[in-house]
């Protein structure tokens, strides 16, 4: 069989570059080609595709700490990505597509740094009962993604901090995460780093198939990808396609409590409750309307308080009370 | 037009998955290629694409629900499209076998084999509360589902359609051009299969076993090991049971040994259909590939050493089998020795057989070999574990509670052979595990059923007439036709009949053959009737819905008394 072997290293540390350089890969290249794709996020969480990312994270945390989100097209639960972590991704066509040979290409190349890891049959690779690797896999078109992260030297209380579950009160059908014990690899071989983890998973994969791969770097100023970024960084995307969910916020103030339902599909509110104690007279019924079939975002928020309430310490209230529990930001 | 829409493809071998975000909702217009909704396990993601172009008339699932494989999942209103990009299928690739090396486990109950012995008593000896550890060193479901008795049956399923189009003409349909795609065959075969293994993946799930991917070896008589290249496990156990099963075998002739000999598990993997078949063995094995091979075009030879293709079966119920072979063109040799295997020098192969003292040449593009299966006796070291043979050295010797000679040690299924069938093995899987649970019961052989799927189907059942005559008991015979039952005429299947043997002095019935359509499916109630011990009178008083094949079983029941009503 006449297979083509590429191996391409990313130079850029966004996220949204390279899960757009994956999807791509996926889409473009011919079945006879076997991928693999080297990369690395600064400071992300990535999300599974049917996740709710207010649910699986402190949204506002995030915000603050300058921490980035996005969706991936995999399934599974949410991760955490820093400079410590090497994703890699392998894309081929069905006939060439296995998963087991896939997780040998990276076991060999750890094991030249002492590490014996093994395949856990699931989607982690571990050593004892940690997992240094996370994996998730697509199907689209006869053409396959397998991808995982390698925590090589993570901030594990990073790591910790940004996967906690958000205090909101969200009720969503979609997939939650799973906790589960990691390890550095760096703690198991502390000679270890990114780039001769890079290099070993190379000859790791030449050996596997007994070819020289023509390497290939690629960056954001010459690989043009406007057309899938455009999707990765949207807030219709990374927040909007989540599965329905409904979300209660309350607070107190000086002028009365109030309690917020609000359901949400496809990014667009599609119901909300506004119940207060309030003994101003302020139409929360035209409030609900204003909102509601509207695209949730900023704006839109904005735009409904303006044109409903009168009082301008309720309209600043309420306007925080909702940013801050949902943040509706774009990158 | 209306479309129902339908889970057809989860990732790998899974049978069900989570419903992730849904995009299009009930009452959206939907283009082919659309994306409805997404399909998340731990397997991957799919996204449930639209073959149709029109109106989504209902949705009925939700985020979060649970899809199994063929559920139906709504409704479209519009035209299916030609997709022109058909998603072919995703190589199989099998996951939860891996487990970490170096890992150590003390189990209750470990099983080695995951065949219909093996997985059956697994589950029970689980549903009795102990640990449990399943070794399969290919895949679970043995060779029952992985390379006999499912698959063939898949096979027939499609000769059964082929029959229909052969015969539509008398139904009232003309139909113009038929075109067999063996591959496509196969690919049908391969799905039933898949599935089915998944689902016994997911039984060992929900009960807990511990499944393990690879070859067991016997350490010392309480430890097993696995060990390749992945995992390297030490197994302790209290009790273990051997269900490894066995594999076809060979006549020792010249020739037999060639690499191009096929098997039975070969025949269901042609990529070509042959343009002659030459099968050494009339068993039900051989016997039922003649039928298959024959529907597809092949010509093909069944050369049977016993004077009688099916040799344990009565006369009249071969004859039928034979007619009908011989009439669709099978060529049967009974008497008849195998001696030598050639080939010519363009790859046809020559069968050198002795009929009647006369040496004869059958020629071929292929030879199979159908002549028994032998015990796995070298899958485990039997010595170390001190487990002995029978007095035929061809099987482990076992009691009638499946214990082998070595304390705490059970053998169940083929490598026993005791019976060499699916149904026998998953039944000595209960009492080995039942034993294991402090249940005394034994294994009884009184009332093994067989079935055989040839054209016209064969169900067996207790005593043959040829039994009865060899232990000399005085027997009734009664016989109904298919071609006095009306379903039957309907349906234009009236090959056969229902033959039911009972004990004259008694009156309870004994035993049962159904030769046609349906046999094997309705050989249960026969098999219940002798279990029940009902005398004829008690029997024939049961009332047999009409219209149903079944009724020839009243009737052939009546007719132990001559008292059949539709036939005399």
């Amino acid at each position: 069989m006449y297979r083509r072997f590429k191996i391409y290293i990313s130079d850029s540390y966004n996220p949204m570059f390279n899960l757009s350089f994956e999807e791509y890969l996926m889409k473009n290249s011919s079945p006879k080609e076997v991928i693999l794709f080297l990369w690395q996020n600064e400071n992300t969480i990535v999300i599974g595709r049917n996740q709710n990312p207010y649910k699986e994270c402190d949204v506002k945390n995030l915000k603050e700490d300058g921490v980035k989100l996005v969706r991936r097209l995999s399934g599974g639960g949410s991760v955490y990505h820093d400079l410590g972590n090497l994703n890699f991704t392998f894309i081929a066509a069905d006939e060439n597509h296995s998963i087991e040979r896939n997780m040998e290409v990276i076991l060999n190349g750890i094991s030249k740094f002492g590490v014996e890891g093994y395949f856990n049959g699931r989607n982690d690779l571990i050593v004892g009962e940690r997992k240094f690797s996370g994996n998730a896999f697509i199907s689209d078109n006869g053409m396959n993604c397998h991808h995982g992260t390698l925590l090589v030297d993570v901030d594990i209380e990073k790591l910790s901090k940004y996967l906690t579950v958000s205090p909101l009160k969200l009720h969503s059908k979609g997939i939650d995460s799973v906790t589960s014990r990691v390890i550095n690899l760096k703690e198991l071989s502390p000679d270890i780093n990114i780039s001769d983890l890079k290099g070993a998973l190379i000859s790791s994969f030449n050996n596997m198939y007994n070819i020289n791969s023509e390497i290939i770097a690629i960056n954001e100023q010459v690989t043009d990808l406007s057309s899938y970024l455009k999707k990765y960084k949207s807030w219709e995307w990374n927040y909007g396609e989540s599965p329905d969910f409904s979300v209660s916020i309350d607070k107190k103030f000086n002028w009365g409590i109030i309690d917020i339902s609000i359901d949400f599909s496809d990014g667009i509110i599609k119901k909300c409750k506004f119940y207060t104690d309030a003994i101003l007279l302020e139409d929360f019924q035209m409030l609900e309307k204003n909102l509601c079939s509207k695209q949730y975002n900023t704006e839109n928020v904005l735009y409904a308080i303006e044109n409903s309430i009168i009082n301008k310490e309720i309209k600043e209230d309420l306007f925080q009370l909702i940013n801050n529990n949902l943040p509706a930001f774009k990158e | 037009m209306k479309y129902d829409l339908i889970i057809e493809k989860l990732s790998g071998h899974d049978t069900s998955a989570k419903v992730g975000k849904i995009n299009k909702r009930s009452g959206d217009p939907l283009n082919i290629g659309d994306v409805i909704f997404n399909i998340e396990s731990g397997k991957g993601t799919l996204k449930y694409t639209s073959k149709y172009k029109g109106l989504l008339k209902e949705l009925k699932i939700s985020e979060g629900d649970t899809i199994n494989k063929n559920q139906v999942i709504g409704e479209v209103e519009g035209e299916a499209g030609t997709t022109t990009s058909v998603e072919p299928e995703k190589k199989a690739y099998s996951f939860g076998l891996a487990k970490p090396i170096n890992k150590s486990y003390e189990m209750d109950v470990v099983i080695v084999g995951g065949g219909p012995g093996g997985y059956v008593s697994a589950i029970r000896a689980a549903q009795g509360g102990k640990k449990v550890m399943i070794i399969e060193e290919n895949r679970l479901g043995g060779t029952c589902l992985n390379h006999g008795c499912i698959p063939t049956k898949a096979l027939v399923s499609s000769i059964d359609v082929l029959e229909k189009i052969k015969h539509a003409e008398s139904f009232g349909f003309e139909v113009s051009n038929s075109k067999i795609s063996l591959e496509k065959i196969m690919e049908r075969k391969n799905e039933v299969v898949n599935t089915l293994v998944g689902g016994i993946e997911h039984l060992m799930n929900v009960h807990n076993i511990e499944y393990l991917a690879g070859r067991a070896e016997v350490e010392d008589s309480e430890t097993l090991i696995v060990k390749n290249k992945s995992i390297d496990v030490t197994i302790k156990y209290k009790n273990l049971i051997i269900a490894t099963g066995s594999k076809p075998c060979a006549l020792p002739i010249p020739g037999a040994d060639s690499d191009d000999i096929l098997t039975s598990e070969d025949l269901l993997e042609l990529k070509e259909i042959p343009a002659s078949l030459t099968i050494i063995g009339g068993g039900v094995i051989g016997m039922e590939f003649a039928f298959i091979y024959n529907a597809l075009g092949t010509k093909v030879n069944v050369v049977e050493f016993f004077p009688q293709i099916l040799n344990n079966m009565d006369e009249d119920v071969v004859d039928v089998l034979r007619t009908n072979a011989i009439d669709k063109g099978i060529n049967i040799y009974e008497g008849a020795k195998a001696t030598s295997i050639k080939t010519a020098l363009d790859g046809t192969k020559i069968v050198e057989i002795m009929e009647n003292n006369n040496s004869k040449l059958l020629i071929s593009e292929k030879v199979a070999m159908a002549v028994g299966r032998k015990a796995n006796l070298e899958s485990l070291d039997l010595e170390k574990l001190q487990v002995k043979l029978n007095e035929k050295n061809n099987g482990i010797m076992v009691d009638k509670n499946m214990k082998t000679s070595s304390p705490n040690i059970y053998a169940i299924g083929d490598i026993t052979n005791i019976i060499q069938l699916a149904h026998v093995a998953s039944h000595q899987g209960i009492v080995a595990a039942d034993n294991i649970l402090g249940i005394d019961i034994e294994m009884n052989y009184d009332l093994i059923p067989s079935a055989i799927f040839t054209t016209p189907e064969i169900g067996q059942v207790g005593f043959t007439e040829k039994d009865a005559t060899a232990k000399k008991i005085d027997y009734l015979v009664g016989k109904f036709p298919f071609m006095a039952n009306g379903k039957a005429q309907a349906m234009g299947e009236t090959l056969g009949f229902v033959k039911l043997i009972a004990n004259k002095e008694t009156r309870k019935v004994i035993g049962g053959t159904i030769v046609g359509v349906h046999g094997t499916d309705m050989l249960s109630t026969i098999s219940n009737l002798i279990a029940s011990e009902l005398t004829i009178d008690n029997a024939a008083h049961v009332i047999y819905a009409h219209p149903t094949i079944a009724e020839s079983i009243h009737e052939a029941l009546l007719n132990l008394d001559k008292r059949g009503i539709h036939f005399v």
